[in-house]
């Protein structure tokens, strides 16, 4: 006789990111398990960044450039939860009594299937087999206002695309998009968050003619409130050179 | 050879060992029973699955008795018994599952690859009704009843006032409910004085409501009755029996919800009950056959007209004073038919009425009553169909029809017609027949057209006969917010043309009328204004035809007086609602003079809206006093993540009549309490951590724990859920911090 069961955990986490501003310093993310295994969430704050070296991009922790670290001004609740299949949690956040300036804190998701009781299991076979999910969502607070000031290296550029390494100088982060202009047309534009460093891919509908082009930046980013996108200015546009 | 033979024994000895021990897997299944579903204990050994004998036959409803290796299990109709394959540690017993399918089956089927049993709708043997005795969340109002019917000597009143002026005069009259001497005071003050105070039994079914009133001029009366207080959602549950494929999966869904699911038979007959509400109800029942075959569906529309009584639920109303006694009582025979009588004793003449109230079909309502000794009899027909709605109204004396009427409209898209008709007899010598058509088209550009026509035919001494006709034609432009439309009126006595409109703002609006008539050679102007302030509303009115200029005004608003005092411009208000929602500072959850309202945390009131006062507590009127209300408390505006609401998120409360309810609901800031269990001996799933005796919290895989309590002493123990065995207690000071500690398995065993 075969038995198959087909059981599997998944948790969503809405939002993907925040930015709150001192008018509003709470709010809530919602975990859901869409899956069909009950887990368990274990809810954490640690300061750091997403960020980029020189061929990657990643979760990079105790170091967030100019950007304060939130850690220290946040409460939320609860700080691990158990949710049943199809079920839903809300967690609340608060930050209380940050200085001037743009903070983060990257929330960190750690979920573990709970799977079925099995009589007679050894206890460290059990939790050693068990395989923990992370994700992470990054949390950042403004107060005040500010412009991000942002220098761009050129890392080589495709038929169709353009590599860049932007790097982020301000201690305001830069949401926005990214548009590549030669000659006054524009060729291609990519949304990016930018806290210290990013490696962002351009797609462009023509190739680049020459090795002169101009980077216009806007502050319209997928989510992003307007009030939120009015506090961060626009950085200046820069001219790009490479041999 | 002794060490041969010690050899042989030992090999023995092993095989013996291995040949006995048996290693079972547990594997818990998940019971699907007609409106119910549970987890029901069982084992696997890699061959045959077992399952505890005592869980699954209680889950049945059986009585089950277990005594040595035997379990009998019984009910009104069935004896069946079973040998136990193993004793488990708390008396329970296994049983093999194929020797139980083999004496249940088709009745009860196990699907091997889901780990279902399933217990199939055409199961006779189950006692479905005592299954069903759960109570359903969409058959009443879901949530803790918090806040139940309050009495009080003195709970408050709700006062509404008018004035009126006009040609008749100044007229003022003012409106009162309270809510004192624990019951409910009625009264009114104007063009004399009234009263009634009645007290009442909401949850009771033999007497709801006492009433006793002054009817002003000496005379004064008492009724009484059961009628339900709070108004019935549930007229009763209907079965829905058909044929689908064999052993389909039948669902039936109000609202998305799921309110019956069964399994057909192997013949494909399945059998479903959903509940039926006064008034419409649109149910689907889903069919899917095993397999994974497409799904089917079809749709049931059900309207169940309010005079319907529930089946077999009786009511009386009872009414005494000076002049008349009279007895009221109703009686639900089936769900589509209700009996009523009455008994009316006036000036030492008896009057008897009887007649009934019938549903034949889902969308005809037909009411009838016969009055003795004047044999008069009456019948009212009411049909609704999706666009046409008729009714139809006879009332005729000793074979002779006294009067009719009738009115039937029908809508499609933009047009709708209406027909109403009339007929009256005057004592035998006269009648008069009267028919109006009428016709408007509105279409969604905001054009509107309006036509009507009607005819009246006079008959005497039935030869002579007179003939009188009139028309309206109108046309213009209507939105929800304003109108104008130019019109003709045409009859035997005007000829009326001219424009009129309305303009709704904020809370002021403004309807005109103006024209010429035609056969008297005047102007014809009508013009009204309705103004609401934050202590009453005004209405001005004023019109000029051929009869002369008259004018009327008429102001209104209403006073509460309860916890202070406020003034709003709305008229009666006979039930009210204010959520008090405050930070418990000192944890004692009664709100403090120092304990702020929180301003900012939303809530739902379902069937309900809410006013945010400037106080900062929410506020709803216009509740119908009794009928239960759900509130909801929205925790994405909770801003503070450490408070939480000492009423949970989601509770209810009765509105109260004549009654600014108050209800506090107090956040309090708890403790988060975390710790860890040491030398774990077996899967940490299995524990619980259960506090006082009363909640339970699961154990996370690395043998944590978390928590949220208030300061004080609690005794946390460790409870294994397979066995329910407590594995350690601890008692322990919570404080006003974050607190953390740690239990073990072998340190704190109890």
């Amino acid at each position: 006789m075969v038995h198959h069961t087909y059981a599997q955990a998944s948790l969503s986490v809405t939002p993907a990111y925040v930015v709150v501003t001192d008018e509003a310093p709470f709010g809530s993310f919602v975990l859901n398990n869409q899956g069909t295994e009950p887990i368990e969430v274990v809810i954490s704050a640690h300061f750091g960044v997403i960020a980029s070296n020189d061929s990657t991009t990643g979760v990079v922790l105790g170091e967030a450039g100019q950007l304060g670290d939130l850690s220290a001004h946040l409460t939320f609740f609860p700080h691990r939860c158990i949710l049943s299949a199809g079920n839903e949690q809300t967690v609340r956040y608060r930050i209380v009594e940050a200085s001037n300036g743009a903070h983060i804190t990257l929330m960190h998701f750690a979920m573990r299937e709970r799977g079925a009781i099995v009589n007679g299991q050894i206890p460290e076979v059990a939790s050693g087999l068990s395989i923990v999910y992370n994700l992470v969502a990054p949390l950042i607070y403004l107060q005040g206002q500010g412009i991000p000031t942002l220098s761009v290296r050129p890392l080589g550029h495709a038929s169709h695309a353009i590599h860049l390494s932007i790097e982020n100088h301000s201690q305001w982060p830069f949401f926005g998009g990214i548009r590549v202009i030669q000659d006054g047309r524009l060729l291609g534009r990519a949304e990016s968050a930018v806290y210290t460093r990013r490696l962002v891919k351009i797609p462009l509908s023509e190739p680049v003619a020459d090795q002169s082009l101009r980077l216009e930046f806007d502050t319209d980013y997928t989510g992003l409130k307007q009030s939120i996108q009015s506090q961060l200015g626009i950085p200046d546009p820069i001219h790009l050179v490479w041999e | 050879m002794i060490q041969k033979w010690s050899l042989v024994v030992l090999v023995m000895f092993l095989n013996m060992q291995t040949t006995v021990a048996q290693v079972l897997m547990e594997v818990p299944l998940l019971m699907e029973l007609p409106g119910k579903e549970s987890l029901v204990h069982a084992w696997y050994d890699g061959e045959s699955f077992y399952i505890d004998g005592q869980d699954l036959f209680e889950n049945l409803k059986f009585s089950v008795q277990i005594s040595g290796s035997k379990l009998i299990a019984l009910d009104a109709h069935h004896r069946y018994e079973f040998d136990c394959a193993g004793v488990q540690a708390n008396d329970g017993c296994k049983l093999p599952l194929h020797k139980v399918l083999d004496q249940l089956e088709p009745m009860l089927y196990f699907d091997e690859t889901r780990l279902h049993l399933r217990a199939s709708s055409a199961a006779t043997m189950f006692e479905n009704r005592s299954i069903r005795n759960h109570s359903p969340s969409w058959a009443e109002v879901p949530g803790p009843h918090l806040f139940g019917r309050n009495r009080k000597m003195w709970g408050g009143m709700m006062a509404s006032w008018q004035v009126r002026r006009d040609q008749f005069g100044v007229r003022p009259s003012v409106k009162m409910t309270a809510s004192a001497l624990k019951g409910t005071v009625e009264g009114k003050v104007g063009n004399g004085f009234r009263w009634n105070y009645s007290y009442d039994w909401p949850d009771q079914s033999w007497l709801t409501q006492i009433k006793v009133a002054h009817l002003g001029q000496g005379a004064s009366m008492l009724s009484f009755t059961n009628l339900p207080l709070i108004r019935p959602r549930l007229q009763h549950f209907r079965e829905i029996t058909g044929q689908s494929a064999p052993h389909a999966l039948l669902q039936a869904v109000i609202s998305g919800e799921v309110v019956d699911q069964v399994q057909a038979d192997a013949e494909g007959k399945y059998r479903l009950h959903a509940p039926l509400w006064y008034g419409s109800t649109k149910m689907q029942i889903r069919s899917q056959s095993l397999g994974g075959v497409e799904e089917i569906s079809r749709v049931i529309y059900q309207l169940t007209p309010e005079s319907l009584l529930p089946p077999r639920k009786m009511y009386f109303q009872g009414h005494i004073s000076q002049d008349i006694r009279r007895l009221h009582l109703q009686y639900g025979l089936y769900p589509k038919l209700t009996l009523q009588t009455e008994l009316e004793q006036m000036d030492q003449r008896l009057r008897i009425s009887s007649g009934a109230i019938l549903s034949p079909l889902s969308y005809l309502s037909l009411h009838t009553t016969m009055h003795l000794p004047d044999l008069d009899g009456e019948l009212a027909l009411q049909l609704w169909r999706p666009s046409v709605q008729v009714t139809a109204h006879l009332r005729a004396r000793r074979h002779k029809l006294l009067n009719s009427s009738l009115t039937a409209s029908a809508s499609r898209g933009a047009w709708t017609m209406v027909v109403r008709g009339r007929q009256i007899a005057f004592g035998g010598q006269s009648q008069r027949l009267s028919i109006h058509p009428e016709l408007w088209l509105h279409d969604a550009g905001g054009l509107l057209v309006h036509a009507r026509y009607e005819a009246t035919r006079t008959y005497r001494n039935s030869s002579e006969h007179r003939l009188y006709s009139g028309w309206r034609v109108a046309t213009g432009w209507a939105f929800s917010q304003a109108r104008v439309l130019a019109f003709v009126n045409r009859d035997r006595f005007s000829h009326l043309f001219g424009l009129e409109g309305f303009l709704i703002l904020r809370h002021q609006s403004l309807s005109f009328s103006i024209g010429w008539e035609a056969k008297q050679r005047t102007p014809v102007v009508s013009l009204s204004l309705q103004a609401s302030s934050a202590f009453g509303s005004l209405f001005v009115q004023s019109q000029r035809d051929a009869h002369g200029v008259t004018h009327s005004q008429h102001l209104q608003g209403s006073i509460q007086i309860g916890h202070d005092v406020t003034v709003s411009p709305y008229g009666q208000l006979e039930s009210a609602v204010e959520l008090r929602i405050f930070e418990d500072i000192n944890g004692n959850a009664i709100e403090d003079p120092t304990e702020p309202i929180i301003p900012h945390i939303e809530a739902q009131i379902y069937q309900g809206s809410w006013t945010r006062l400037r106080s900062g507590s929410l506020y709803s009127s216009h509740l119908n006093p009794y009928q239960r209300y759900q509130v909801r408390l929205l925790e994405d505006s909770i801003r503070d993540p450490s408070l939480h609401p000492a009423t949970g998120m989601d509770f209810s409360f009765t509105a109260d009549p004549g009654q600014r309810k108050i209800i506090t609901v107090a956040m309090q800031r708890l403790i988060p309490v975390t710790g860890k269990i040491t030398n774990i001996d077996r899967a940490p799933l299995r524990l619980q951590i259960r506090v006082n005796q009363k909640t339970t919290s699961d154990i996370y895989q690395d043998g944590g724990f978390s928590l949220h309590l208030h300061p004080g002493e609690y005794t946390f123990a460790i409870v294994d859920i397979l066995t329910d065995e407590i594995l350690a207690r601890k008692t322990v000071k919570v404080d006003p911090l974050r607190f953390h500690f740690e239990l073990d398995l072998k340190e704190d065993y109890p």
